[in-house]
């Protein structure tokens, strides 16, 4: 039969159909993207082996705008990652999940409440995280710019 | 009453050339009318080749869903007018095969619904079969599965779940619900069975909580958190602690001179109909655990 229907790899992004849909999708993106900057990093790290020389040229190689984003958002990622990683092993593993109860009509969404809370909570320790970590990127800029 | 006019674009699929193709259709909507009203209104006044499933149009038999605008929706309970917009794509329901146009294919996800065993397992199998005492099931009891036999076996969610989109073999939210719907009956005693079939990567270790499938679901099963709560029984089971309790005792026997209830009903009028005798045959075969 062909295969014409399943939506393969765009199946994990398409149909956007609510909030937690869309954290599957970023939770995979930022796992594999993490999982990419581990090696990366591996064999960044890995230069100092090759003597002094080496290691300074790497390190000035990677001092310029782009490395210092592409750091950023792997700071980034991983606040995410770290904050919804908890949240799915809660409730993926049913350790808070809720009695069963009768649907009533229109049968719309408020025997998702408990699921919508969680996705608050992960938001509010991502947005702590968040801040935490641009606070400090903060001061470190103040104190540059006093210099 | 005020007309307004809307723009249908259907996705159709051709089966000849193994492609879409787009077409458009601007179709006059009144207040009150569904998705699938625009498109009985396009087959009867536009074009009669437009294929499309449905049957019930009261959300009741589960054949209508399509993609609406990218959303898994069934189009017979969704009105025009509250999405609110001026143009609707219309699509076949995704993760399933295409047949023609907007039908899609439902073998795969019948097949995995039939896989979970969606029936009573009965330890007892002559009593299930030829029984002679009642079931006991009280509110509290009936509340843990209602929940979940809410299905009309639509296919909203398996359209809407990632984990269908690559691994056809995964048993998807549905039949994972209705799998749970059996487990916690309290008349059910194949729990043992159950569990294992659930505990696979192709099982509850395939979801990862995206619960598209409780959004779309039309009649609010929340297949994710039958899964959630499948996946709580496993964990119990895997660490020696207690799962789900003894199924409840059968009513008690009635007084010997008091005939059973069931056998009350009397012998089914004579076939009318030619070959039904035959199909009935076949569903009894289908029906009776000790043919199975
Ligand atoms: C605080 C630390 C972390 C937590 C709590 C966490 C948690 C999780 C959880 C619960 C999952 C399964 C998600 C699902 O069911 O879909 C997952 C997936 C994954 N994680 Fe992490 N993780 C952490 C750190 C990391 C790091 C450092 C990396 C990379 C080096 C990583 C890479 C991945 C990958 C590649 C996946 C698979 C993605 C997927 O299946 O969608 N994680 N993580
Ligand atoms: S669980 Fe809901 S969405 Fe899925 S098939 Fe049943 S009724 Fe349709
Ligand atoms: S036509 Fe039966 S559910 Fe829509």
């Amino acid at each position: 039969m062909s295969k014409k229907g399943r939506k393969g790899i765009l199946g994990w992004i398409i149909p956007i159909t609510n909030i937690e849909r869309l954290l599957y999708s970023l939770h995979r993106i930022t796992g594999i993207g993490l999982t990419l900057y581990l090696f990366i990093h591996i064999y960044e790290t890995s230069m100092r082996a090759l003597g002094r020389e080496t290691w300074i040229s790497t390190s000035e190689f990677l001092d310029n705008p782009v490395f210092h984003i592409g750091l950023l958002l792997v700071v980034l990622a991983a606040i995410f990652h770290g904050a919804n990683g908890i949240r799915l092993i809660l409730q993926e593993l049913g350790l808070i999940a809720p009695k069963p109860t009768q649907p009533v009509y229109p049968y719309r969404k408020y025997h998702r409440e408990r699921r919508v809370y969680m996705v608050t909570i992960t938001m509010l320790i991502l947005g702590i995280g968040v801040a935490i970590f641009a606070l400090r990127d903060f001061l470190i800029l103040l104190e540059v710019l006093g210099k | 009453m005020e007309e307004k006019k809307v723009i249908f674009r259907l996705r159709r699929y051709d089966p000849e050339t193994g492609g879409y193709r787009e077409d458009r259709y601007e179709v006059p909507v009144y207040r009150g009318m569904t998705v699938l009203d625009g498109l009985i209104w396009i087959k009867e006044n536009l074009d009669r080749t437009v294929s499309y499933r449905a049957s019930c149009r009261m959300g009741l038999c589960g054949s209508c869903g399509m993609t609406v605008n990218g959303r898994p929706t069934l189009t017979c309970e969704t009105q025009i007018l509250s999405l609110e917009r001026d143009e609707l794509t219309i699509e076949p329901l995704y993760n399933m095969e295409p047949v023609r146009d907007l039908v899609a294919d439902f073998h795969q996800f019948f097949k995995n619904q039939r896989a979970i065993k969606p029936y009573l397992i009965r330890r007892d199998i002559e009593e299930q079969v030829e029984p002679t005492r009642e079931y006991l099931q009280d509110p509290e009891e009936w509340n843990l599965y209602i929940q979940f036999a809410m299905c009309i076996t639509c296919g909203l969610c398996y359209s809407a779940c990632p984990t269908t989109a690559t691994n056809e073999k995964y048993l998807g939210p549905q039949a994972l619900a209705n799998l749970f719907r059996f487990y916690i009956d309290s008349r059910d005693e194949g729990w043992e069975e159950r569990l294992a079939i659930a505990d696979s990567l192709d099982g509850v270790w395939g979801c990862h909580l995206a619960t598209g499938c409780s959004e779309v679901c039309p009649k609010g099963v929340d297949p994710a958190l039958a899964i959630q709560l499948l996946r709580r029984e496993i964990l119990r089971k895997n660490l020696g602690r207690k799962t789900r309790r003894e199924a409840r005792p059968l009513a008690p026997l009635l007084p010997p001179e008091e005939e059973s209830p069931y056998r009350a009903f009397g012998e089914a009028p004579e076939f009318t109909v030619e070959g039904a005798e035959e199909a009935a045959e076949k569903f009894n075969i289908l029906h009776d655990p000790r043919k199975r």
